[in-house]
Order: structure tokens, then sequence, then C-alpha cells
């Protein structure tokens, strides 16, 4: 019977408390967030300084773009139909180009009117896009392949080899030296945007016809609304990501744009979305451009020569493929956890992973290591085996590693607890643990500032090229 | 009896919906021709009818999903055109397809189209308990609202619908066979709520072609056939025996005079032991004899459609085997489809657009490709032999009389009734010696079935088997060996086809037959045929059905606990589906003795 695949309530239980949306239940979060700390785990072995202010700041400003793309993508495809917005890299880059061109042309000087710009053409070009969709009933691939290509042949016309300059007001943005850059501004204010819209009866709308469209007509849905929103949506995040983008090259490039279009749709499927339309968030969004990023990152960090393009591309397909076949052990995992929480999970994993980046930052930094650049030819031995940056064995190394040992024994402390807490408060009439579990991100996130902070003071280990 | 006229127009001012000879046609299927009916405040009003007569349409027209192309709809004075505009109406449908978001949530589903655009109605909280309330009332049991639907079992997906539908205190309400996937207690529950809803003043529609369900439940009943209203039924008239009458209609179009063939020997071209076509769906035996055509009837969904396509090896059966004889005599299994053509089975569908026709291909490669392995020529590569297939491609088109104009012309520049000649063609030209028929002639006409007809006889008469499923009774007439009726996912009752009476035939569908049929010089199931008698039985409130051997069942009377039941390994339970975990281990006590099947109606559902 299948009974079991009920979650049961107590009677006693029936004022249920409103859970965070989209947490119940949803085990497709499980891969991205290994993922995500595996190969954190990895770069910060490999290469330290990637945990430095300008580690942190650098990979800000390169994934933002992404990010936002995935986002973007992330927006239309919820909407269901099977809306893949192959046009979205070189939707970016003729916002790009456009903007360069105007600017040049003397219009488009201050951030607002830039914005404005970048968001409307964005939002305009979805609006054609749905309304194909939706009245010439066009399969929206199509449409997208077709936008794909008209882009790319009308950027060239713009601008027919990169060159131009950004606005002068952003041309800082790409340096990426700290933390804290507008960059970084524009992705939280973004990702806050979307989660506020996570709230609005319209995105429920959104979600019930992206996952039956039928059901959401016949219950009176005004579905022809809620499909052009979605786009609408989704343009505003092209436009973003398109800024993120100039910022990022501080000119105009007419073909630079389009390589987003894969690699987006590679971070939304590795994020956990369905591209059937239903499932999706800016949760997972971000961590599979995150885990894009790093993948390029850990690989830099060996050395393949004048493969490396290729061994990215190759890395990126091979992960892909691994992680659609691990959520086939999903319904496997259902049936001993019922209710997986994303939340409590990256949690217990980020407990690990900042033991690990502390042994990272601070045993390289308290032993002056610096790092070791492996000059030469291509030597496979060296390439796989050996860190950029290591730690010469000795007594103080050894003298650290017993200092740590309580460092690693209060996290594992940390994870029995908020194991335990959960078990208790499920197994008790709460049934929600949103609040503990919000106060112990809270406290992550600021010893993992502090954390970085000092780290950055203390380290002057810089990778010697 | 049936109201005349002059009594609607007198309660007319108290009716909610009305609906004036409104048609509705998809391509040349006739789904409304000119239907009229209405409903008034404060009842619970049936639309009933046998397959395709459209009532499943006019509760789309109702509810605004379809629009009519002639006629008036009125419902409480307006003419809705979308859900939306229907909604707003205070119209409440429940589609007979389990309509749900499987990626959202319980609560999401149940407040789907509730919200207006930009806001809530509720707040969320609000929301959740509301739906926990709901559904806990409904479903009988409680329900994390939070969960994902997609997880639920149908049942529950069912309730959802339902839940939704009853949200906003709906003027009108429209179930669509919304009991199909719901069990005893549920259904009972769902009709306690629809009395306490029409007592509240709202207009209840009922879709349905449960008639034992529908006698109980309904104020008033229309009845439709053809697309058309035949008649209306007030309370006191709605019986089993008044309803079945009107669904038949007294003129049954003329039949060709024609016999039905005779099988010759009865030797077996194809049998099915201990076969399940549903998961833990009761088990049956089927035994098709050389010369025979079988006729498979039964209404939509229970499982007449499955056990065609168990037989060609299309699905797997769900328990038991089924085995195809070779002219030597040796038996080999059927499980798939290559082992089904080795066996020369050939099955032909009358779903020609989803698993007929190659769209893109020629009306030649449509017909004979399934030969071109058997007529390849020159060894590894392969090619195909064009002159022999070219002669059968021939015959078949000239036996079938199918119209084309060049062989290469596309499948999709004929008509729907030439291309279904072309897959019939295509069946034939395997030279099989079973052909199986899931309802060919939906789309041909009268002389094209003739046709099909004849050459299916002479197929029968050269010691070869047909099986034909077909919605249609009329059909039988003159042209099957005999009939069987599938109900509840097994054969219910079996007919024989020289003294056919598809007004008995039709009764069986509905389950208003006593089942002798089974028994008969014709049996299917040689459990019941050797004496294995079903009897309905209770363990810890569930109640089942179980077949016992007679001999035992002798020394049994209503009260008893019975006895061991591993005596013989011929037997086997047949509970409900939901409750087989629970019976395992229990004892069962004879709370009825059920012999024939008559009864079992109610206790199964």
């Amino acid at each position: 019977m299948s009974a079991s695949a009920i979650n049961t309530i107590t009677a006693a239980t029936k004022s249920v408390v409103a859970e965070a949306q989209g947490g119940r239940s949803n085990p497709f979060l499980l891969m991205p967030i290994t993922l995500f700390f595996a190969l954190l785990s990895v770069a910060v072995l490999r290469a330290p300084s990637l945990m430095s202010a300008s580690g942190i700041g650098a990979a800000i400003i390169v994934v933002t773009p992404l990010i936002l793309a995935t986002y973007a993508l992330m927006a239309s495809t919820i909407a269901g139909r099977g809306t893949i917005d192959l046009s979205v890299g070189p939707l970016i880059g003729f916002i790009n180009v456009t903007m360069i061109q105007l600017h040049a042309a003397g219009l488009l000087e201050s951030p607002i009117p830039v914005f404005l710009y970048c968001m409307g053409v964005g939002a305009a070009y979805q609006l054609i896009f749905s309304l194909i969709v939706i009245y010439v009933r066009v399969q929206p691939i199509i449409v997208s392949l077709s936008g794909y290509l008209a882009l790319t042949g009308i950027n060239l016309v713009i601008l027919p080899r990169p060159g131009g300059t950004a606005p002068a007001f952003m041309e800082e943005w790409g340096f990426g030296i700290e933390i804290f850059s507008p960059i970084l501004v524009i992705l939280l204010l973004a990702t806050t945007a979307w989660l506020l819209f996570t709230a609005t009866a319209f995105y429920t709308h959104l979600r019930l016809m992206g996952s039956d469209e039928r059901a959401a007509y016949t219950s009176g849905v005004p579905i022809t609304i809620v499909r052009i929103g979605a786009h609408l949506i989704s343009g505003c995040f092209a436009g973003l990501a398109s800024i993120c983008f100039t910022a990022l090259i501080s000119s105009g490039d007419p073909s630079q744009g389009t390589t987003y279009t894969l690699i987006a749709v590679t971070a939304l499927v590795l994020g956990g979305a369905s591209l059937g339309g239903g499932r999706g968030g800016v949760f997972g969004s971000a961590l599979g451009a995150l885990n894009l990023y790093l993948i390029t990152y850990v690989l830099s960090s060996f050395n393949f020569g004048s493969v490396q393009s290729f061994v990215t591309n190759l890395a990126y397909g091979v992960i892909l493929v691994i992680s659609l076949l691990m959520t086939l052990l999903i319904p496997v995992i259902q049936r001993y956890i019922r209710n997986f929480s994303p939340l409590l999970y990256f949690v217990a994993l980020s407990v690990v992973v900042l033991g690990i980046i502390l042994h990272a930052t601070f045993d390289y930094g308290s032993l002056g290591a610096v790092g070791v650049y492996v000059p030469g030819p291509f030597s496979l031995q060296a390439a796989l085996t050996a860190p950029l940056e290591t730690a010469s064995l000795t007594t103080e190394t050894e003298a650290l590693r017993l200092a740590a040992a309580p460092l690693v024994f209060s996290s594992i402390i940390l994870i029995i607890v908020a194991v335990f807490l959960r078990l208790a408060i499920g197994q008790s009439s709460r049934r929600t643990i949103g609040p503990a579990v919000a106060v112990v991100v809270a406290a992550l996130a600021l010893a993992g500032a502090y954390v970085i902070a000092e780290g950055a003071n203390t380290t002057q280990t810089e990778v010697i090229k | 009896m049936t109201s005349s006229a002059t009594e609607t127009t007198q309660i007319a001012s108290r009716d909610t919906v009305v609906v004036r000879g409104v048609k509705k046609y998809f391509g040349p299927t006739r789904a409304l021709d000119g239907a009229s009916f209405s409903a008034r405040a404060g009842e619970i009003h049936a639309i009933v009818g046998g397959n395709g007569c459209g009532k499943s349409t006019m509760a789309k027209v109702v509810s605004g999903v379809l629009p009519i192309d002639s006629g008036t709809v009125s419902i409480l004075g307006e003419t809705p055109s979308t859900p939306a505009e229907s909604r707003a109406l205070g119209i409440s449908t429940v589609y007979q397809e389990v309509l749900v978001a499987d990626e959202s949530s319980i609560v999401d589903n149940i407040f789907m189209g509730a919200d207006h655009l930009f806001t809530k109605t509720l707040s969320q909280e609000r929301k959740v308990s509301r739906a926990a309330e709901l559904m806990e009332e409904l479903a009988g049991e409680p329900v994390d609202p939070h969960a994902l639907v997609g997880t639920l079992p149908l049942g529950l997906k069912q309730w959802i619908t339902i839940a939704r539908a009853l949200l906003s205190e709906p003027k009108i309400l429209i179930l669509d066979e919304s009991s199909a996937a719901l069990d005893f207690d549920s259904t009972e529950r769902l009709f306690a709520k629809m009395r306490a809803l029409r007592d509240r003043g709202t207009t209840i529609l009922i879709v349905t072609h449960r008639i034992a369900e529908l006698v109980r439940i309904s104020d008033r009943a229309t009845v439709f056939r053809d697309g058309r209203d035949v008649g209306i039924l007030e309370k006191a008239d709605i019986t089993e025996k008044n309803l079945l009458a009107l669904m038949t209609g007294e003129d049954r179009s003329g039949h060709s005079a024609t016999t039905a063939p005779i099988p010759k020997t009865n030797e077996r071209a194809l049998k099915a032991r201990n076969v399940a076509v549903w998961r833990n769906g009761r088990t049956f035996d089927f035994d098709l004899r050389r010369g025979e055509i079988v006729g498979v009837a039964g209404l939509d969904g229970q499982g007449q459609d499955a056990f065609v396509r168990v037989l060609a090896g299309v699905i797997p059966a769900s328990n038991g085997a089924v085995q195809v004889a070779s002219r030597h005599g040796t038996w080999s299994p059927v499980r798939n489809l290559p082992e089904a053509v080795k066996g020369k089975i050939a099955y032909v569908s009358g779903d020609r657009k989803r698993e007929g026709i190659f769209a893109s291909l020629s009306i030649f490669e449509n017909m004979v490709m399934p030969l071109y392995r058997e007529k390849k020529r020159g060894g590894i590569l392969g090619f195909v032999d064009r002159g022999p297939l070219g002669t059968i491609f021939k015959r078949e088109a000239e036996n079938l009389l199918i119209k084309f104009g060049a062989k290469e012309d596309r499948i999709t520049s004929l008509s729907g009734g030439n291309q279904q000649k072309v897959l019939i063609g295509r069946g034939f030209a395997m030279r099989p010696d079973v052909i199986i028929l899931n309802d060919p002639a939906r789309g041909i006409d009268v002389g094209a079935k003739t046709e099909l007809y004849k050459h299916l006889r002479t197929f029968a008469e050269e010691g070869r088997a047909v099986i034909y499923l077909s919605s249609e009774i009329e059909e039988f007439l003159g042209f099957a060996t005999r009939v069987v009726v599938f109900r509840d996912g097994a054969p219910f009752d079996a007919f024989d086809g020289r003294s056919l009476d598809p007004k008995r035939v039709l009764e069986a569908m509905f389950g208003q037959t006593a089942g002798h049929g089974l028994t008969g010089p014709f049996g299917l199931s040689p459990h019941r045929a050797s004496g294995l008698m079903p009897v309905a039985a209770a363990g810890d409130g569930v109640r089942v059905t179980v077949q016992i051997p007679p001999e035992i069942k002798a020394t049994l009377r209503v009260g008893d606990t019975l006895p061991t039941f591993s005596a013989t390994p011929t037997e086997r339970f047949v509970p409900l589906p939901r409750s087989e975990d629970k019976i395992a281990s229990k004892s069962i006590r004879v709370v009825e003795f059920d012999d024939l099947g008559a009864k079992r109606q109610g206790s199964r559902k």
C-alpha cells in the first residue's frame, strides 16, 4: 500500500506551522549541495588563495553573470512547455554590445539609465518571445533557437569585433579585489527579489502552470498573463546578467555572451531544476553556477597545458551526467528520509567544509608556507598530485594538527547536535526547526566571514607566477 | 417515465443550468448533436449514457472548457467561455482526468486558481490549516498539506481535485466520473458531502457510468445517447431497468443477416492462464479456439483494452502467462512483442495516431514494414526485396478495398478510414494465426466495416482466430462467435454470438447481469466452471471477495470463519487492492454468499 508515501500528522498537530516554501521533500538539491562542498574542499586544499579577499572577490565577479544568466533561464523554464531559453547567451551579448555602442554615442552615462535600458531590453525581448509562444503556438525551444541564431548575427553587425568602453561608473566593478563589490550587491538584490517573489500568489500560479498547464487552465489560473510574467522576469534577470558581464569585461564583446547559453543550461540542470517545468529555484541555480565555476577553478589548479579548455568541457559533461544519474538514487533516499531538509544538509556539510577551509587557510598561513609552482614541461605526476601550494611537514605542522583537533571535534559535535535537534523536534508536535536552523546558519556565516577576514590579513601566501 | 417539455418550463425559474440544442463536433465526430437538458438548484442531477454518448463533452461545455459549435448554454443566466469565467460564476468542476500539478504541494494544488493574479485570498497559514482540515474530512485520514502531490497515490490525488472544487461553496458542482479512483468508504464520504451541499441549494451534476451509484444518489437523471438527450427520469423512476432501456433505445439499427463463424475444432490457438491485467486484479483464464471470432467489450477503463494488449504481447500481464500454439501444436509463451510476432500474433490498434501509422512514410512502407526483416536479401547487407512485398501489398490493398493514389504517397494523404485499412492490411500481411484488433472500426465507414467483417470471417474460417475489441456492441451482431464483457479488470460475463442481444451485453457492461455466461458452454474461467465459487467475506472490517471450492463452501454458513486457505493451490484471494496486506494473516469470517457475482457490485466498490 502506498500510504507509506503519505506523511501523516497526528490529530493533535492540526495547527500546522507553515514551513519555508519549496523545502518539504525536495531532494533535488541533494546533489548540487554535495557537489558544491566536495568541489569547495578540493579547491581550497589545492589552492587556498581562493579563500582570500581577492580570491573570493574574483570568484564573485566571474560567477555573477553566470548565476544571473541561470536565473534568467530558470524563470522561463519553471513556466513549463519545455521552455529552455537558448537565446539567453546572445541576449546578454546583445544588451552588452548595444549598451557599449549607445555609451560610445554619448547616451547612457549614469547608472539608472543603464540599468533601466538593460532590464528593459531584456524584458522587451522576452515579451516578444512569450507572445510568439502563446499566440503563434510555436514550441518555445524553436523560438529560442531562432532568437539564438538571429541575435548572434545581429550582435556581430552592431559590434564586429570586441572593443569599446563600459560606462565610467562600472569601470572599477570588475577588479574583484574585495569581497564586497557592487556586483555582489546586484547578485544579492536579484536573489532577494526572487525569494520575495516566491511568497506571492503569482509564483504559485507559475509553478502550478509549469507543472500541469491543463490543470492550471481548468482551475481558472490566468495562464497567458502568468506566462508573459515569467518571461518578463527572465528578461530582467538577463539584463542584470548583461550589466555584470559588461563590468567583468569592461568593454563590448559580440561573441563572448553566446557562450553563456550552454553553461547556463548546464548550471540549471546541475542545480536540480526540472526542464519540464514547475521545479527550480535560486538556491539550486546559484549552486549549479557556483559548481561550474569551482570545476573550472579546481581544474585550473592542475596543469593540463594546452588542452585545459577541452578538459574543462569534458568535466562539465561528465559531472552533469553523473549528477543526473545520482538523482536515480533519490527515491531510495526518500524511502529512509521522508522530509529531506536541504538547509540542514547544507549546514551539516558547511560545518565540515569550514573545518577544511580553516585548515587550509590557517595552517599554511601561520607556517609561512610558500606556493610551489611546477615549472618546465607538462609532467603528469606533478600535475595530478602536487598541489600548487604546500606546507612542508615539520614538527610545527604536527603541533598545529594537534591544535586543530578540538576544532574537528567541535564540528562533529555541532553536526550531532543538529541531527539530534532535527530528530527530537521531528518527533515532537512542532513540525519545523526553521528558526533554529536559521540561527545556526547565521552563526556559521558570521564565523566564516570572521575567519576569512582574519585569514586575509595574516596570509601573505600568493601563488608565485 | 420521461418528463415532458411542459414540466420543464414550469420550473424554469429555479433552473440554474439550461442547455438547449448544443452541437459540438470534433472533426467528423459528432460528440454532441443537439443535446439539451436543464438542472435546478438544490438537486443532484445525473448525466448518464454509454461510451461516447457525449456526457463528458457536455460536462466540459457546461464548465466552459470547450467552446460549442451551435446552441445555447445558460448557467445562472450567463454563458461562461473560459474556466476562469465559470469559476467566477461559482461553477466548480472535477474532471475525469485527475488534473493535479505533481511538482507542487497539496496546499498549492487545492488552492489552484483560488488566488487573484498577485494577491492571495488567504494567508499561507490559513491556507495550510484549511487544506489540512478539508483533506482530513474528505480523505478520512490526516495528510501532510506540504507533501508534494507527485508522491501521493491516485486516490488522494482524486481527493485533491474534489477538495479544490469544494473549497468555495460552489453554486454548481460538476463531477465527471469523480469516484473512479475512490474506494467504497471514500465514495460514501463523497456522497454524504454531496447531499449536504445539495441541501444548501447547490446544483450538482454528476456524470457517471456507475449505475448502482447513480440510482442511490441522484434526484433526476438525463440520459444521453449518440450525442443527444433521450429522456429525463425523476427520482422515483431512476431504476437500473429504466436507465438501460433509455440508454439502449428501442430501435437499434438493423443488421446483416450473416451468421458468426462456428469453430470446427476445439483446438486452441491461444491460451491465457491465471492472468490478471491489473496489478492485484482478479485472475482468470482465457482460451481462444481456432476458427473463432471473440468480441471483447466493456465500459471505458474496465480492463478490456489492457486484456487485448496483454494477449498481443504489447504490455506484460500482471500475473500468469499467455501462450500461443504453433501449427504443430507446441506452445510458446507470449511475454513481449517479438515473441508475439514469432507466435504469429498480429495486433492492429484503433488509435492509429499514437500506435499505428508512420505519418511521414508512404502507404506502401506503412503496410509492409514489418515484413522487411523477413523478406530481406543480400545476407548481412539486408536489402529490402521489393518484388514479393509489392505482391503482398497489392493483394491486401485489393482485399480491403483501400482507395489510394500511388503507393508511394504519404499515408497521411489518405482518409482516416483508409489509413485504418492500411493498418489492418499490415496485420494481415504478416500472415498471422491470430489477429487481435483493438477497436479498429473507429472512424471507418459502413462499407469498409462490412468488408472488414467479411475479411475477418474468411480469416477465421481458414482455421485462424480473431480477437476483436469494440466500443460499439452492434459490431458483434452476426459477426462474433462469442462476446466477453469486461468489468473491474476481469471478464464479467460472456455471451454466445449466435443469440446475441445487445441489450444484455450493455447490461453486463454496467454490471447488471448474473454472469451466467462464464459458466456456460463458452466458459472463460475454469476456476468457476470447475466449481470455485466466490464468497464475500470480511476480516478486521475489511471486506474481501474470495473464491473457494464448492466442497468447502457447502460446509460454510454465514458467520463461520474460513478454514485454512492453503488447502488447494488453485484457489486464490481476490481482495480489494488496498486491503491485501491486512488480510494475509488474519482469519476471515463469512458475511455473505455471493454466488454469481450479481451482488458483488455493491461490496466491491
